[in-house]
């Protein structure tokens, strides 16, 4: 679901270059953060498995570096984003920044099929390669946490336009 | 019972991230609606009438 976030910023991040409605903005920043999140719980749960699994917390895996790469690009993002006052320059600059940080999310998929690595690569050209009742689980929590990014999005989008409106507030007691 | 232990600190980190995550969202909420409420009260009279004239 990381990966869908990210794309959705890739996606308004290219619409606000095209059209420079706000609204666009607001949506990238918005998935990003959220995008940012599910891959943070990607890292943390992961290392949690890896250690039953693997008997390790972390290693440099391609997969694992990967993902750690593309959270730190999108860590990037968020930090640009707080960093720029003017409202235009930082729209610009992270539309620029959310394009080009989607280029790691398919290195991040293939990874297992570039390099040699010990992630199990579970979803080939075959198919999936799971138990059938593991393959329930995971698509109903893909559903679930569809609906969780959905309902998270309307939340977010919605404190970004509060922030919009009070700064533009502030420009006109000013 | 030991072999749980990833399956329910892995359930530990994803709900404290989201409810984390949504009590900053509602807390953020809350004090950018105050700062507006604040700052439209201190509004000059002319552009409070601005605001009336456009059905703001």
């Amino acid at each position: 679901m990381a990966f869908v976030a990210f794309g959705v910023t890739f996606g308004a991040s290219l619409a606000y270059l095209i059209g420079r409605r706000p609204a666009w903005d607001r949506v990238a920043c918005a998935a990003a953060e959220i995008g940012e999140l599910f891959a943070g719980l990607v890292l943390v749960t992961g290392v949690l498995w890896a250690r039953t699994a693997w008997n390790t917390w972390w290693t440099w895996d391609p997969r694992l570096t990967t993902m750690l790469v593309l959270w730190l690009i999108y860590a990037g993002y968020l930090l640009v984003r707080r960093s720029v006052e003017d409202e235009a320059r930082r729209a610009r600059l992270a539309a620029v920044l959310g394009i080009i940080g989607f280029a790691d999310v398919p290195i991040v998929a293939l990874s297992i099929r570039w390099w040699r690595t010990i992630h199990p690569a579970v979803f080939d050209d075959k198919g999936a390669h799971m138990e059938p009742r593991m393959l329930v689980a995971l698509l109903i929590s893909l559903v679930a946490f569809a609906f969780l990014f959905a309902s998270l999005m309307v939340v977010r989008v919605h404190l970004s336009e509060l922030r919009d409106e009070l700064e533009s507030l502030q420009r006109s007691v000013l | 019972m030991q072999g749980l232990w990833p399956l329910v600190a892995a359930y530990a980190v994803i709900w404290a991230a989201l409810f984390g995550y949504l009590a900053w969202i509602a807390g953020e909420q809350v004090r950018l609606r105050q700062e507006i409420c604040e700052l439209r009260k201190s509004l000059p009279p002319a552009s409070e009438d601005r605001h009336r004239h456009l059905g703001r």
